[in-house]
């Protein structure tokens, strides 16, 4: 294993904290201070992934994406200290793969790296199945024959209900489900308290598929209208 | 009752007034036309009426030159008195060789008199022709005037008896003794007088009445207003061959009616004396009767003037009357009448007598009267037919542009001036061959080109003022477009225009505005700026204090203790990290910089989502929700996430300070197009009611030792009011109560 993560950012301590969490988990760490020596150290070493912050000295974290990214086609975290919708986009935009808002939690940071990197490496395989028989979506796929979520390319471990509640979502990817047809489809039933038992099954399939159940990407509540599942958007 | 007898007081105290004042009228001219006519020195003798002395005189007259043979026959108008007597006066001074009468008829009258010179220049043959013809006139006027009874005459002439009805009275006995005492063959109580011309030779009359004789010349000069027109007096003698002549004449005491019936019919003979008798006792009577109209009416008058408060009542009754009517009926009929009335009345040259009709007179002062009563009492609320029109065309005017609105009203002036000129025009054009062309045309060119002045003054003046109005609008409109916003236009007037000066200091205020404007969006833009650099450099330390104390949570070796320092370590900064997001959020959403996306949602749906999300919390909190959120969807227009934020921190709220034990309720009610959610939760700590809870690091209690930031209702406000809804905080005693209003859109 021992893949080599690389982490820029001009406070040595944040990167020095995140070096500590990688290695713990059993990456190599590679340390880097400004986007220049960022740069240099992705063209010389056999990096798998960058953590980049935004603001650096030198040249800043963007630039530095742009310029990594015309040579090499390995995952991208930023992190920044802006946390506004529009920094977001413009990271991802510029050839980011993922955008991280400080101050953020290691064990997050930690899951996303491993996410990223197993998709990474998985890449090859995902292509090479048949995409007639499974749904595709950012880091997750469901397999219709095998009626199985599988994140990452790890299979999630899912009830029943939950199975049929994740099987419409994927199959109507973007489509808002109000709580009372959810529960009229998985359950077959009238719907009564059909909110509460809802959020509740949806706050579960949160906690096994998402990298931040408080703050989910996948499984959103459209507020005032229902559920969905979020149509991810392939920046690459 | 008393009501009852109130409302008579008012009937009669207006009919009286109305009786009254109607009586007055009508009889107030014929009144004072009998007072001025009314002979009062005659009293009930008709013999000392002005008339009786004018026929008298008349005939007097007529029997001289009858007797002298003068020329007066020619007039061919021997019945009137009045042709007479001034054939009579001809004759008379064209002898005496002063004023020449016949000339100055026909310069003032344009009346051929001309005897004179008709003898003059005609032949004798046709001078016996016209004598012929004259003597028979004479002699049917004597055998027509021997009919009347009522008058007894005789005339002598050289003292010789030509003519006489005076029974046994006869030319031979007169002869020998010159002139005979008429008055001894009068029937005495029959003909109480008597008048003799030239008895004593003098050309005097002696007159007697009732055995009286009657001062006929006074002071000898004769006037205008001399009663008796006989010659005697120092300035109207008698000349020449009238000189010669002695006239008697007598007057019946009671004079009557004398009729004959001839082949031709009935003829009536001389009835002037009768009808003069007649008229006086007419005139008599009538003025009695108009003295009593007269006096009822002042009596009416008096009775309404008594009941004078009664009168005012009425007359404010009558008003109110009126003021159900149409104005324009009214001023048809109070205005209109009157002054067509007298319009008419002074083309006609009629407009003393109508008014002297009395009828006339009554009719026009009531006409007058209502309508000035309408007046006073209807003013400023009248009913009228043509406001509906009036007002659509007001409401129409308003809708134009301001300057349209100014010029349009000029027209008013405007068309006038051109409508007077159209009328002069057509004068002009309409009397060009009738009248007396000179002058008429030299008159309307002058008219005209007084129009043509004021038609060209009045279109300098529309042109300035329309160009003023152009103005005044342009001024006006940049008014609004200021207030709109729009501060970076300007305004250019040319130089020499009124406005030139306030449409400059308009551009400053509208500058300055700007440049405030400019300056507080820099200003609040940096203090937004200032904040998320702030919560920049505050998240940069903050991370490595996390990731630290999560890698301080994996070490193994560690103390119970320093776990429990590390837990407190891991908890406060978790709560500094919320602090920090919050305040940045809050800073954004306080300068206008929040970006909300709004979409149509379901109220209800929306809270019961928010419950349910926050289900866990609530169970652990050991307080019980109390929810009534009605099933049917509530649409308003907002955006989810903001208000999923507001409602969260709401429930937080509630869950963190509400008594242990309590019951929170959250209902939503929907009422007349708004949407109201309201969270109500009974506080643990005591509330100062004065204190405003969405002002920013507000907190209940003020040791601020709870989880809060401070923030929760501030960010609850500043979403509510992005999403355009209405946050509010209520206190009462314990009782917290937030609500959250939204308009509804329809379903």
């Amino acid at each position: 294993m021992n893949e080599c993560v690389l982490v820029v950012d001009d406070d040595r301590e944040i990167v020095k904290a995140i070096a500590l969490l990688l290695e713990k988990e059993g990456y190599q760490v590679l340390k880097a201070y400004d986007g220049l020596e960022a740069q240099e150290l992705a063209a010389e070493k056999p990096v798998r992934l960058i953590i980049m912050d935004v603001m650096m000295p030198r040249l800043d974290g963007l630039s530095a994406v742009m310029k990594i990214r015309e040579r090499k086609n390995i995952p991208i975290i930023v992190l920044s200290a802006k946390s506004e919708e529009t920094d977001k986009i413009l990271g991802l935009s510029m050839g980011a793969d993922d955008y991280v808002a400080k101050p953020f939690s290691p064990q997050e940071l930690a899951a996303r790296v491993k996410s990223h990197l197993r998709r990474y490496t998985m890449l090859g395989d995902i292509h090479a199945e048949s995409m007639e028989d499974s749904i595709q979506n950012g880091r997750l796929c469901y397999r219709l024959s095998e009626r199985t979520l599988y994140a990452d390319g790890e299979p999630v471990r899912l009830t029943a209900t939950e199975t049929r509640i994740v099987e419409l979502l994927m199959r109507n990817l973007g489509r808002i489900f109000p709580a009372e047809e959810i529960y009229s489809r998985v359950w077959e039933e009238e719907a009564f308290s059909a909110e509460n038992t809802v959020m509740v099954h949806i706050r579960r399939i949160r906690e096994k598929i998402e990298l931040n159940p408080k703050k989910p990407e996948y499984l959103k509540v459209v507020w005032g209208i229902g559920y969905k599942m979020e149509k991810m958007q392939d920046y690459r | 009752m008393d009501t009852k007898w109130k409302k008579c007081r008012i009937i009669v105290s207006f009919t009286a007034f109305f009786l009254g004042m109607t009586l007055l009228l009508v009889n107030f001219f014929s009144m004072l036309r009998l007072l001025a006519e009314t002979d009062y020195q005659a009293g009930s003798d008709y013999q000392r009426t002005e008339e009786f002395a004018d026929y008298m005189s008349g005939c007097l007259e007529t029997l001289i030159s009858a007797a002298a043979g003068g020329e007066n026959w020619d007039g061919g108008s021997y019945s009137s008195d009045t042709a007479a007597g001034y054939v009579y006066e001809e004759a008379v001074s064209s002898e005496a060789g002063g004023f020449d009468f016949s000339d100055w008829m026909r310069s003032t009258f344009g009346v051929s008199v001309g005897s004179t010179e008709v003898t003059g220049e005609t032949t004798a043959e046709e001078t016996s022709g016209v004598q012929n013809s004259r003597e028979n006139y004479r002699d049917s006027y004597m055998e027509e005037l021997s009919e009347d009874r009522n008058i007894l005459f005789a005339v002598m002439y050289q003292g010789e008896l030509l003519y006489t009805n005076l029974d046994g009275l006869t030319a031979q006995e007169t002869e020998e003794e010159g002139t005979p005492d008429f008055a001894s063959y009068l029937p005495e109580e029959e003909y109480n007088f008597t008048l003799c011309y030239n008895a004593a030779g003098d050309g005097k009359v002696e007159i007697v009445k009732d055995g009286e004789p009657v001062d006929v010349y006074g002071d000898g000069i004769y006037r205008q207003d001399s009663r008796w027109q006989v010659p005697g007096y120092a300035n109207f003698e008698a000349e020449g061959n009238a000189r010669e002549a002695v006239v008697f004449l007598a007057a019946a005491r009671e004079p009557r009616l004398y009729m004959e019936t001839t082949a031709q019919g009935t003829i009536q003979r001389g009835g002037t004396l009768y009808y003069i008798q007649e008229n006086l006792r007419n005139q008599r009577w009538l003025s009695r009767v108009e003295a009593v109209r007269v006096g009822a009416a002042l009596l009416l008058l008096l009775l309404a003037f008594c009941l004078r408060a009664s009168l005012r009542e009425a007359r404010k009754q009558i008003g109110s009357w009126l003021g159900k009517l149409w104005i324009e009926g009214k001023l048809l009929v109070f205005w209109g009448i009157p002054f067509l009335f007298l319009f008419v009345g002074f083309l006609t040259g009629s407009l003393g007598l109508m008014l002297s009709q009395g009828t006339g007179l009554a009719l026009l002062f009531w006409l007058l009267y209502f309508g000035f009563l309408d007046r006073r009492y209807n003013k400023g609320r009248q009913r009228s037919l043509l406001r509906p029109f009036r007002e659509s065309l007001r409401t129409r005017d308003l809708e134009r542009p301001l300057q349209k609105r100014l010029v349009r009203r000029q027209w008013l002036a405007f068309a006038p001036c051109l409508l007077l000129l159209a009328v002069l025009a057509w004068f002009f054009l309409l009397l060009w061959d009738v009248m007396y062309w000179k002058a008429v045309v030299l008159l309307l060119l002058i008219l005209l080109i007084c129009g043509v002045l004021v038609l060209g003054c009045s279109l300098v003046y529309l042109k300035k003022n329309r160009r003023l109005a152009e103005d005044i609008g342009a001024l006006a409109d940049r008014i609004a477009r200021v207030r709109a916003g729009e501060l970076s236009e300007q305004l250019e007037l040319p130089e020499d225009t009124d406005l030139r000066e306030a449409a400059e200091n308009l551009n400053e205020i509208s500058q300055g505005m700007e440049k405030a404007l400019e300056e507080r969006t820099k200003s609040e833009r940096m203090k937004v700026e200032l904040v998320a650099n702030v919560s920049h450099d505050l998240k940069t330390p903050l991370t490595s204090i996390v990731s630290y104390i999560e890698l301080l949570q994996q070490e193994e070796e560690l103390t119970e203790h320093v776990r429990d320092y590390i837990r407190i370590l891991g908890e406060k900064s978790e709560r500094l990290k919320n602090m920090v997001q919050d305040v940045f959020e809050v800073s954004k959403a306080a300068s206008g910089q929040l970006p909300v996306h709004l979409e149509e949602l379901d109220f209800g749906k929306l809270l019961r989502q928010t419950l349910a999300d926050m289900n866990v919390q609530i169970e652990k909190s050991g307080l019980f929700f109390r929810v009534a959120v009605p099933d049917e969807p509530v649409l308003i227009r907002a955006d989810g996430q903001r208000l999923y934020r507001v409602f969260q921190n709401l429930i937080q709220n509630a869950l963190q300070y509400s008594l242990k034990g309590s019951r929170v309720y959250l209902t939503l009610s929907e009422e007349n197009g708004t949407a109201c959610a309201s969270v109500k939760n009974t506080s643990a700590a005591e509330l100062d009611g004065g204190v405003d809870f969405t002002e920013r690091f507000v907190r209940g209690d003020l040791s601020r030792s709870d989880g809060g930031s401070g923030l929760g209702l501030s960010i609850a406000r500043s979403f509510t009011e992005a999403c355009g809804g209405k946050f509010q905080v209520k206190v009462e005693a314990d009782l917290f109560v937030a609500s959250v209003t939204f308009p509804v859109k329809p379903a």
